[in-house]
């Protein structure tokens, strides 16, 4: 049987399980140089050069919101989220790179760290550190797994409809089928998913989850690269997929909304909404004559109302006047003008900060060989960032404008009740109608899912071994192999409650505004480690109260967007936030006050009590002399 | 001096960032089709990526390259022993 004879979802299946096989495989091979030590297993014996230290910290930092997120949130917003996500992202992800990682690996190999609260734990003089800062830590981390989890059921559920209608029916109850009809069920989708990564994790560690976000890096990066190039060329040339933003939805290649902008906006709508009302008319068997004795608008949606394709194919002749009045007036709904305020695209850079307290990049820092391995992280970074989101982002934009077959290729707009910014890209590429690109799209994005989650599940192993079990149960005693054995242990129970709560909450909406927030939690934990590897009288009063001042600001603003959201919080609660009595144009990301309240109350409450004795300061300090 | 430079020149990149110069230009089109702010922005990261790749060559820090010293001789030790 030919590929192309399968059943639609089939070949998606199979480039899935193909991903899914290799990924098992890398864990197999991962087992040929496990050394059998705790060690190795945590921190893959601090052994993983540049190339894979790069590539392994890039996959385990981008999030399906990478590929996925980053075209939604630039169709609802528009260009301005390259600049305030991935171009800060760029510059702040490689100076704490540079800052915060090298360094806390120098002194996890010359003290034996595994986790950053056994460092905290030193630096401070506090033995119970851990007590504020696990739970912190543990809770931050817990959304972004389950979220990763449930966009993975999601998208091997869109990738496979159709592939086994007799073994999965989804039929309404007239018998007629669902969009879902023959999907692999969620369920199943992801107990498979996250089986692998546990199988993974558990057979080769760190090294197996450095390997496994190696091929997930280069897996995304060629789905970003392949994607862009058949999008646009399905729209008819990268030039002509931007001329029909210019002329439809100008607002979204800006930050501002200028005048010209409303009236391009206020036009567009009229002539959408005269089309709809021509198309009313006809159905009711009115005589079309608007339509008819109409302009260019009215015939364009007269074509797209008889359906002649409108968007320009590969090999049509592209004309400067191709596609746009010509073809899709009436037939798209205009966004409404959107602006980002120059100050929320500034307090942008206080997001990236996050990823200096991330628990799983913390781990995968560890595993390098050495300082200067970093450097290469540190250099490409910035570029591997630009790579993956610029491409997706041109996708977002175009999708914005994008008609294909006489019909807006995404059948929402951001205003809409059904609104769903995360299927842009999903809509984008069904629109070429490429069983290959589809399978290789929902390969990325599983890799994106993937690559954080494995990461995510052994740090949190990690974590519960020494921070609670070994420190707590056993007195700091445990043996090289306890450790081991227990790493293991609460890797399963990691990834087995976090499935089951994933199936629990699937259906809860909290969670998915909660991990928005949950960065801008991790970013109030920057004082804290800045100032614990730079300033020498940091105490740990200080830190204590840095943390509370900055997650408990945090807490606040969330329960305050939640209670004063019209759906509560199980409303996307918009991560922005003012000072009381100032308006919308000083708002800000809520990780801005969270970092400043937690920088003011560490140097304060540090100046204010006994500086750190000088045995600490001499060990952590005397090197950087 | 380097190290000023590289630093300050990473602190200017990071005010330039804030490109409200192309705040309303939707008409400008970098090759054709990329919005000039999205083009600018792409040359933000690769100036980034140019940027800490001279940290990383003139400003590295110096106890970090003791630390490498002090670890590579630790191994060494461990695989004599």
């Amino acid at each position: 049987m030919l590929l192309a004879d399968l059943p639609p979802g089939q070949l998606q299946l199979w480039i899935i399980v193909a991903y899914l096989g290799a990924l098992i495989l890398l864990g197999v091979a991962s087992t040929t140089v496990f050394k059998g030590t705790a060690v190795d297993y945590f921190v893959a014996s601090r052994g993983v050069g540049p190339v894979l230290l790069v590539l392994s910290v890039f996959g385990t930092t981008m999030t399906a919101f990478a590929i996925q997120g980053s075209s939604g949130e630039a169709w609802t917003s528009g260009v301005g989220v390259y600049g305030k996500m991935a171009s800060w992202s760029g510059i702040v992800h490689a100076a704490c790179f540079f800052l915060v990682g090298a360094r806390l690996w120098s002194l996890g190999k010359r003290y034996g760290y595994q986790t950053q609260i056994q460092f905290f734990r030193d630096r401070l003089e506090s033995r119970n550190i851990g007590v504020l800062l696990f739970p912190i830590l543990a809770l931050l981390q817990m959304p972004y797994i389950i979220l990763g989890i449930l966009g993975a059921g999601t998208m091997v559920g869109v990738a496979t409809r159709g592939a086994f209608p007799t073994l999965f029916p989804v039929l309404d109850a007239a018998g007629k089928a669902l969009p879902a009809h023959g999907a692999v069920p969620f369920w199943l989708a992801t107990l498979v998913c996250t089986a692998v990564v546990w199988l993974y994790v558990w057979l080769g560690g760190a090294r197996a989850t450095a390997w496994a976000n190696g091929l997930q890096t280069v897996i995304f990066l060629v789905v970003g690269v392949v994607t862009f190039y058949f999008v646009a060329d399905r729209l008819g040339g990268f030039a002509q997929a931007t001329k029909m933003v210019q002329e439809y939805n100008p607002s979204k290649l800006t930050r501002t909304v200028t005048d010209e902008h409303q009236r391009i906006y206020e036009q567009r709508l009229a002539e959408w909404n005269e089309a709809q009302q021509s198309r009313a008319r006809k159905e009711a068997g009115e005589t079309p004559g608007g339509a008819q004795g109409g302009g260019p608008q009215a015939r364009g949606s007269e074509a797209a109302a008889r359906g002649e394709p409108q968007a320009r194919v590969p090999g049509e002749a592209r004309g400067p006047e191709a596609g746009a009045d010509r073809s899709s007036g009436g037939v798209l709904k205009p966004h409404k003008p959107k602006e980002m305020t120059e100050l929320e695209f500034l307090s942008y850079g206080f997001i990236p900060l996050s990823v200096a307290m991330f628990p799983h990049l913390f781990q995968l820092w560890l595993t390098a060989r050495s300082a200067k391995s970093f450097r290469l992280t540190v250099t490409l970074h910035p570029l591997l960032i630009m790579l993956i989101w610029a491409p997706c982002i041109a996708i977002g934009i175009w999708a914005t404008s994008a008609v294909a077959g006489g019909k807006p290729i995404v059948p929402f707009t951001p205003d809409m009740p059904n609104a769903n910014a995360n299927q842009v890209l999903g809509l984008m590429v069904a629109s070429l109608k490429n069983p290959y690109v589809s399978g290789l799209l929902a390969a990325g994005v599983l890799a994106a899912i993937l690559g954080g989650m494995d990461a995510q599940f052994l740090s949190l192993g990690s974590m519960f071994t020494h921070d609670v079990v070994d420190h707590y149960v056993k007195h700091d005693a445990m043996t090289d192999r306890q450790r081991l054995l227990s790493g293991r242990v609460f890797v399963i129970g990691v990834v087995f409650a976090s499935w089951i709560l994933t199936l629990l909450l699937r259906e809860t909406k909290p969670i998915f505004g909660l991990a928005i927030w949950c960065f801008s939690g991790f970013s109030a934990l920057f004082p804290l480690v800045i100032g614990a590897l730079y300033w020498r009288r940091m105490t740990k009063w200080g830190a204590y109260a840095s943390v509370i001042a900055g997650i408990g600001l945090g807490v606040y603003y969330y329960v305050r967007a939640g209670l004063s959201a019209p759906g509560g919080f199980g409303s996307r609660l918009e991560p922005l936030v003012t000072l009381p009595g100032l308006s919308h144009e000083w708002a800000v990301v809520p990780a801005c006050p969270m970092v400043l309240a937690a920088a003011a109350a560490l140097v304060l409450v540090s100046l204010l009590t006994p500086p750190p004795a000088r045995s600490t300061v001499d060990k952590f300090f005397a090197a950087a002399r | 001096m380097t190290r000023i430079a590289v630093f300050g020149a990473l602190v200017l990149l990071a005010v330039l960032h804030q490109d409200f110069w192309w705040r309303d230009d939707h008409r400008t089109l970098v090759f054709g089709f990329l919005p000039v702010s999205l083009a600018y922005h792409i040359g933000v990261s690769i100036a980034a990526c140019v940027l800490w790749g001279l940290a990383c060559r003139y400003c590295w820090p110096k106890d970090l390259e003791v630390a490498d010293n002090e670890a590579a001789s630790r191994t060494a030790r461990s695989e004599k022993g």
